[in-house]
């Protein structure tokens, strides 16, 4: 058991040591170590069933695990459930809003569940469905609300319990462009706020926009981790080269500094400066073809691309 | 090491459940409160006044309305938690995953069971209040005591309602009620509602005692006629244990099934 006062001590939101989860003979987590820091935006980075959701659900004790240790904010996932689930704010992937109640009741009854009394709960409520852009909402049936409005009031539920640590799951997928800024607005905001965020997202630009670090994992296993800047230089070269429609042509090998790669019917070739890779896109004038600073997508493709030939 | 599940309960938890609940109802209560009071105004009047009228009360010691009365009385309440924690509780739980947002808070397993199994049973014995008023209106509540019916129907209705609650987390397809409503229907016909129990074959009797409504039925009956006994004790009793039973099981299995 850990004391209070090693809680305070410790700089970690979350620290988890060997985490495994199976579900039968399916490994789901696979013996993950890993800290995410107090205040810190924190992504997760994988393919579909990569292990990112069980590894959250573990997070918010929605989830036993089979064997490891698993801390949040001190306590034990196994035995501290009440006092970690008061201090972490959920969004899962699904929509779980309560169809049965409008827009500020989902809030309020939400509210009840952590003891909030209901004078205090009716403020926040409006409080938060402000700062989430629902105010003139209110009342509204949860049904009649578009796709990026459910997905904005479950962060506002979230957010009802004043968390310290809040878990987003895909918070942005099937949103279009403009609500997508416009969650990430509403995040980062949180993160001026000190709230710790762990979000995972099939987004290479919305992890490289919200989150200070990251975990590329797949098959319940860490592939990479660590600050998206740094993850792009560890991985892959400074530039990318993409030439397209090359089905059934092998990648040429131009220069030891040049690593090709090929994902689908399109090459790449990774170079640390932009002159090694002129010459090469020259080689396919009539080719659609493009030369671009490296990116987390690439870093990502690599890394999972890899795991899944072996 | 067995431990008993209702002992993780939290009384506060399970009430902030329960809410939710009474919330959704409170937003709908004209169709909650008197189309279920229709069918039972009938069937009372139906079978005490049609049926009754064949019937000599010296063969039930009382007229067949009150008979009957008290069996509806009771029917109709359980109905309703049995509906409450069959197709109301498998809606929350697979179709909204209401049960997962909750389970997401502070909120434990067992106090979502609890709220989920007292709120169909607080519903079959605020039916049981309203139609109360009817039989008043009817005059057969021949005694004071009948006011601890509800009482009864509310005890009888969380045994009732957790049999039901601990199929429902138990199910993988809405399809599989369909052998749950055969069997809890069917009961309905045996527990002495609509004609004493020992006019039954001696093994369907058995069968027809086993069942808590059964008892529910009858203690109902007792108190509305004010003949309470030793074998009114009886009924209370196993109305009680098969509550604390059946909702240690209905928790056991949602806690399965939640977290398996």
């Amino acid at each position: 058991m850990t004391s209070s006062a090693e809680m305070s001590a410790s700089p970690y939101a979350i620290e988890g040591s060997r985490v495994v989860k199976k579900y039968g003979d399916l490994t789901a987590v696979d013996e993950m170590d890993f800290t995410i820091k107090r205040g810190e935006a924190f992504g997760l980075l994988g393919p579909n069933g990569a292990g990112k959701s069980t590894l959250m659900r573990m997070i918010y004790c929605r989830t036993p695990l089979t064997s490891g240790s698993l801390l949040v904010e001190g306590w034990d996932v196994g035995q501290d459930q009440k006092k970690i689930k008061a201090l972490v704010g959920v969004v899962p992937q699904e929509n779980n809003l309560d169809p049965d109640l409008n827009v500020i009741d989902n809030l309020k009854v939400y509210a009840r569940y952590f003891r909030i009394p209901a004078h205090q709960a009716q403020s926040l409520a409006e409080d938060l469905l402000a700062f989430i852009g629902l105010g003139d909402k209110k009342y509204a049936a949860v049904e009649a609300l578009s796709g990026g409005m459910k997905r904005r009031l479950i962060v506002a539920r979230a957010l009802m319990n004043g968390p310290k640590i809040l878990v987003l799951d895909e918070p942005t997928t099937g949103l279009d462009p403009h609500v997508r800024h416009d969650l990430w607005d509403r995040l980062r905001e949180l993160r001026r706020r000190q709230i710790t965020i762990l979000l995972s997202t099939h987004y290479m630009e919305e992890a490289q926009e919200l989150c200070d670090r990251l975990i590329i994992m797949d098959r319940g296993k860490i592939l990479a981790s660590g600050k998206p800047k740094e993850l792009i230089r560890l991985n892959v070269s400074n530039f990318v080269l993409e030439i397209h429609e090359m089905d059934g042509l092998k990648p040429l090998v131009s220069h030891p500094e040049v690593t090709p790669g090929v994902h689908g019917a399109t090459h790449y070739y990774f170079a640390p400066s932009l002159e090694l890779l002129t010459p090469l896109m020259n080689q396919y004038p009539h080719r659609q073809s493009l030369i671009r600073p490296s990116n987390l997508e690439d870093v990502f493709l690599k890394l999972t691309g890899r795991s899944r030939l072996e | 090491m067995w431990s008993c599940s209702l002992g993780q309960i939290n009384g506060v938890d399970a009430l902030a459940v329960w809410r939710r609940n009474y919330d959704v109802n409170l937003r709908l209560w004209r169709a909650e409160v008197f189309p279920p009071l229709l069918e039972p105004t009938v069937s009372i009047v139906a079978f005490g006044w049609g049926i009754g009228s064949l019937i000599a009360a010296e063969t039930l010691e009382m007229p067949y309305l009150t008979f009957v009365a008290a069996g509806i009385l009771v029917v109709t309440g359980v109905i309703r938690a049995i509906l409450e924690c069959t197709y109301g509780a498998y809606f929350r739980m697979v179709y909204q995953s209401t049960y997962d947002a909750i389970l997401s808070t502070p909120i434990g397993v067992e106090s979502l069971g609890a709220g989920e199994i007292l709120w169909g049973a607080s519903k079959a014995a605020f039916d049981s209040l309203l139609i109360m008023l009817i039989l008043f209106a009817f005059g057969v509540l021949h005694s004071p005591m009948s006011l601890l019916i509800p009482l009864v129907i509310l005890l009888g209705a969380t045994g009732l309602a957790s049999i039901a609650f601990a199929y429902t987390v138990s199910i993988s397809s809405i399809y599989q009620y369909n052998y749950f409503i055969a069997l809890a229907f069917s009961s309905l016909w045996i527990c002495g509602a609509y004609f004493p129990v020992d006019r039954l074959p001696l093994a369907l009797q058995y069968l027809s005692w086993s069942l808590p409504i059964t008892s529910v039925v009858a203690l109902s009956r007792d108190l509305m006629t004010g003949r309470l006994d030793f074998w009114s004790l009886l009924q209370a009793f196993w109305i009680l244990i098969s509550s604390l039973v059946f909702s240690d099981l209905a928790l056991r299995r949602l806690a399965k099934r939640m977290y398996g």
